[in-house]
């Protein structure tokens, strides 16, 4: 893996272990951290300002859904993963076809569903 | 001597009536019997002499006292002979009595018997046994009387309808459905909620198909508008060899124990989501851990202590039913692992505030680090060294905060580490990431000072 082009990865994650988890694992699977949030809110305010390729999308922050966050990301065509520690169960008909990892996922886990991502794209 | 069909004689119509009345009289298991008006008898049957246990003449010519009825028993026929008597009217009534038979019960019809003259001559009397018909009918007045008194004790609510379900009744028990009576014919689309009117109907027809039980659980719209669980069950009542004619049902509200049913699989799904949560934290630790040492000893240690800290946060969150902790027990879990016999190396004192789950973890972590750093290098390991920690409610920028400060003293001299670690990063940006606030940790010469400042809401402290 190259740090070529489309390698930002954008974090939405409310436990913040789990953001330096991904800090850490990231840069050893060739991606750079292009910022992390920890709710709705500053996942929107973050899209703003940052510049993203990818993004890791915890569903559940803090109790509140991250669906809001999921489709600006679709609007502005950044493809996108779900992490959750519920099951496949619990998301909305229009992200039917988006890609689940459950938690905790393993680093080639995390490395497939990022290089999937991409060349879906 | 001269032939005719009127004519009187052993061969006439009219003899040979009479020798069919008496045959009939003889033979018959109803009592016949015939009172002059002197109340005595003239006519006994063979049923009624057998059921005395006398013969023709030990008994004719007396009364009932004669005979050896009761007093109250032969009393009572005697007014009702002088009824018939003086209305010319039958009269009926019902007796026990103790014959040959044993004690029977007796249906009784005393009617006047008109003479030439348009007179009363007679009372002719003819009675039946009725003991078997009176037991039955006794029994199934019980038995109707149990059930109705089940249907009013019973809190389900009891139905009946139709062979196809195109009536049904409620015919008693829980008032789920308001007043009873006849539902509508349309209950299905009315009662029924929409979801399960599917599964209803599918259950009915297979009942009926197969001639077994109903069975379904399924909502239905209550008194009050509202939707309620029931669990139904109706059996078919059919006669031996036919169709059903019937079904018998009763419907349990078991809204309560759906709702209950529900609740614990979102407590499950809670549960699920939480260890899967955790188990990503500790697997964060781990990595976090083991990458920051090249001694597997020592980030063993290390990895234990914060897995440790990771567990008593856990328990005493769930002390508080994972909806808020207090900040003194926050800090107290924190340090427990560092507080020795003597007591004296930590100073708390704070105003009484409660965090919410996820921000009291990280919390709790971070002290922790703070702590094991203070024990390998600052305050803590010195025997004179001591930790203020102390909280406060400031105003920054407008914003009612909560100001926490960690300050160690009485140490070594401080030597700011080279690069920051697990501990550090924790801290300042954990810290900010949770609790949404700022936060400066300061190696300063004199000891350690860790600053933490987050904006508060009403109910704790904001992201």
């Amino acid at each position: 893996m190259t740090a070529d082009a489309a390698n930002r990865v954008f974090i939405v994650e409310d436990e913040f272990m789990l953001v330096m988890l991904l800090e850490e694992l990231l840069p050893t699977l060739g991606y750079a951290v292009a910022g992390s949030a920890a709710s709705v809110e500053q996942a929107l305010t973050g899209l703003e300002a940052g510049e993203i390729d990818l993004a890791v999308v915890d569903v559940n922050l803090a109790g509140n859904e991250s669906f809001p966050v999921a489709d600006a990301l679709r609007e502005r065509g950044i493809p996108f993963l779900f992490t959750t520690g519920y099951g496949q169960q619990g998301l909305p008909e229009r992200f039917a076809d988006a890609p689940v990892l459950a938690k905790p996922y393993r680093r080639h886990d995390i490395e497939a569903a990022l290089a999937q991502l991409r060349t879906a794209h | 001597m001269e032939s005719s069909p009127l004519a009187a004689g052993p061969g006439s119509p009219a003899e040979q009536r009479v020798r069919l009345y008496e045959t009939l009289l003889q033979v018959t298991p109803d009592l016949v019997y015939m009172w002059d008006l002197q109340h005595r008898f003239t006519y006994a049957n063979a049923a009624l002499l057998a059921m005395w246990g006398m013969s023709w003449d030990e008994a004719i010519g007396k009364n009932c006292l004669e005979i050896g009825y009761e007093p109250w028993h032969a009393a009572m026929h005697d007014r009702e002979i002088d009824q018939v008597v003086a209305t010319r009217l039958p009269v009926r009534g019902d007796v026990p009595f103790n014959g040959t038979n044993g004690r029977r019960i007796y249906d009784y019809l005393l009617t006047p018997v008109i003479g030439p003259d348009g007179e009363v001559e007679a009372v002719a009397g003819t009675t039946r046994d009725v003991t078997e018909r009176k037991l039955h009918e006794d029994a199934r007045r019980r038995s109707e009387e149990r059930l109705a008194a089940m249907v009013d004790a019973t809190t389900d609510l009891v139905y009946r309808t139709n062979a196809d379900w195109t009536e049904v009744d409620i015919v008693g028990g829980s008032l789920l459905l308001g007043a009873h009576g006849t539902l509508t014919p349309d209950w299905l689309e009315v009662l029924i909620h929409p979801d399960d009117r599917a599964l209803v109907s599918n259950e009915m027809a297979r009942a009926q198909a197969t001639a077994t039980p109903f069975k379904a659980e399924h909502r239905v719209r209550n008194d009050s508008g509202q939707w309620s669980w029931v669990s139904s069950r109706a059996v078919p009542i059919r006669p031996i060899g036919g169709q059903i004619t019937e079904w018998f049902g009763a419907a349990t509200d078991i809204t309560e124990r759906k709702a209950h049913e529900e609740r614990q699989r979102l407590l499950l799904d809670e549960l699920n989501h939480r260890v899967k949560n955790t188990l990503a934290i500790v697997q964060s630790i781990a990595l976090q851990t083991l990458k920051a040492s090249d001694d597997p000893a020592l980030a063993y240690d290390r990895f234990e202590s914060r897995l440790h800290v990771l567990t008593q946060a856990h328990d005493m969150l769930t002390r508080k039913h994972w909806v808020r902790a207090p900040l003194d027990e926050i800090v107290r879990t924190a340090i427990a692992p560092c507080v020795r016999d003597d007591g004296e190396r930590f100073v708390l004192q704070g105003f009484p505030i409660d965090l919410d789950p996820q921000r009291a973890l990280a919390l709790t972590m971070a002290l922790h680090e703070l702590c094991t750093n203070a024990m390998r290098y600052g305050a803590l390991s010195a025997e004179t060294g001591r930790v203020d920690i102390r909280w406060t409610r400031e105003t920054h920028e407008g914003r009612d905060c909560l100001v926490l400060r960690w300050e160690e003293q009485g140490g070594p001299p401080v030597v700011a580490p080279v690069r920051r670690g697990f501990g550090a990063r924790l801290i300042e940006r954990g810290l900010r990431h949770d609790l949404g606030g700022h936060v400066s940790l300061d190696f300063l010469p004199t000891g350690v000072v860790c600053e933490i400042t987050a904006p508060l809401n009403k109910e704790g402290v904001a992201a």
